[in-house]
């Protein structure tokens, strides 16, 4: 569709080319199935930093987020042997993973109930396919904040205040004052409009 | 009754759903819907994909340096309790001997200092074993010289009051400050263990502190229990 194209067009015209390091995960994800433990040490190197970004961001705490960074990284370590490459890539996983508990965290201290689904019991799709794996850490945080960007701002907030605030769309219409419906359409088209900018076309030919 | 979903409700809420989850209200009706609308199946994935990248925007922040050691202590503890070599028979029989209850009541108020030495090192070229009882505590110590990792695995110590109490191990070189090692990390079979990554040498005694939270450079809370290191 031209729209499609045009957001594409767009993404490309903002940031350049990206460098690529397909290797990385690959050794940690054998050792993690051999339930060594330098596969998790590793795993802590590569991915430790962007999991303590994401605790902070959710729960603006950083005593809490080293509890949850480490009960995420035990959680994958105790159930290393069952990540499956073919599923998806080890970044989601841990991103994923640490939301999850992050959330979960800061759903507990407002006594909210569980929501989000335990490590053991989420979907193939949570733990999706990372169509940018391997492309430098600096490119993809240049590109998801230019297509963030390029959102129309209350669009940038639903998804900032579900994601990083971890509320329902119930407690966002209410924070917004505005209609349920509202805030269902907005984070629709929000993540529709991401999706045509993100996974698109373009990282698909970047990586072939 | 379950509600039946338009694929535009469905999207709605399996779009919200991948950024703080779907509301359990909604659930069996959006389970309904994908089992019957591959589009909105379809559409699920592509919603978590695009969740997936959303953290990506963020700098990584160099986490606090005790959480690496906090994490990679428990973690090489699990590894080397799942590989750790079977008892011999003195400490078989330790195992099997009755508790003193009043000992292990005590031991979360008073500082107590090693009972006594009842085994001595063992076995393997590579790993050695210290089998001690401390304030009513049994405590086993592996050392695997190889791997410069101690590995300690604590029973009869109760639980922690509730809140943010944990055990923590402290290693103090003769005549020196302690220093942080490594937190006790409860079971799921029971007891607790921990792992000294670097190992002991140089040291002169473990302790183990009952601690008001994590993350202090010197014991706060009272001594539980601690163990003379031979070299």
């Amino acid at each position: 569709m031209s729209g499609e194209a045009q957001d594409v067009e767009s993404i490309e015209s903002v940031v350049a080319l990206p460098a690529l390091d397909r290797g990385g995960d690959d050794p940690i994800v054998e050792l993690l199935a051999q339930r060594d433990p330098t596969g998790i040490e590793r795993l802590y190197e590569r991915y430790g930093g962007l999991a303590f970004a994401i605790a902070t961001r959710v729960l603006g705490d950083r005593t809490a987020a080293e509890d949850v960074v480490q009960e995420a990284f035990l959680a994958i370590w105790r159930r290393s042997e069952t990540f499956d490459a073919r599923r998806g890539g080890l970044r989601p996983w841990v991103c994923t993973i640490v939301h999850h508990r992050a959330l979960d965290r800061l759903r507990g201290s407002r006594n909210v109930r569980r929501r989000d689904l335990p490590l053991d019991e989420a979907a193939p799709e949570v733990f999706s396919d990372d169509p940018w794996e391997g492309v430098s850490d600096g490119f993809v945080r240049q590109a998801v904040r230019a297509a963030l960007d390029q959102l129309p701002a209350e669009q940038r907030e639903t998804i900032e205040l579900a994601y990083f605030g971890g509320l329902s769309q119930t407690e966002i219409s209410s924070r917004m004052k505005l209609p349920l419906g509202t805030v269902k359409g907005r984070a629709r088209l929000a993540m529709r409009r991401l999706h045509q900018l993100l996974a698109g076309q373009a990282a698909q030919e970047w990586l072939s | 009754m379950t509600t039946v979903l338009s694929c535009e409700e469905a999207d709605a809420l399996l779009a919200i759903g991948a950024l703080s989850g779907v509301p359990p209200a909604e659930e069996e009706a959006l389970r309904r819907h994908l089992v019957e609308c591959p589009q909105c199946a379809d559409s699920a994935q592509r919603h978590a994909r695009v969740a997936a990248l959303l953290p990506l925007q963020l700098d990584a922040e160099e986490p606090p340096p005790q959480l690496r050691r906090r994490l990679m202590a428990t973690v090489y503890a699990e590894a080397a309790a799942s590989r750790a070599p079977t008892p011999s028979w003195p400490q078989r029989l330790w195992t099997r001997l009755p508790r003193s209850r009043a000992l292990t009541v005590a031991i979360a108020a008073v500082a107590v200092v090693l009972a006594g030495v009842l085994a001595s090192r063992l076995a393997t070229p590579e790993v050695s074993e210290l089998v001690t009882t401390a304030g009513g505590a049994s405590i086993h110590l592996y050392t695997d010289q190889q791997d410069h990792l101690a590995t300690l695995e604590v029973s009869g110590l109760p639980a922690p009051p509730a809140g943010t109490s944990v055990y923590e191990v402290w290693l103090v070189p003769g005549g020196g400050a302690a220093h942080p090692a490594a937190y006790l990390e409860q079971q799921p079979g029971g007891g607790y263990s921990a792992a000294v990554v670097g190992g002991l040498s140089g040291y002169a005694t473990l302790a183990i502190s009952l601690e008001p939270g994590r993350g202090d450079a010197a014991p706060r809370g009272p001594i539980v229990a601690s163990v003379h290191l031979d070299d």
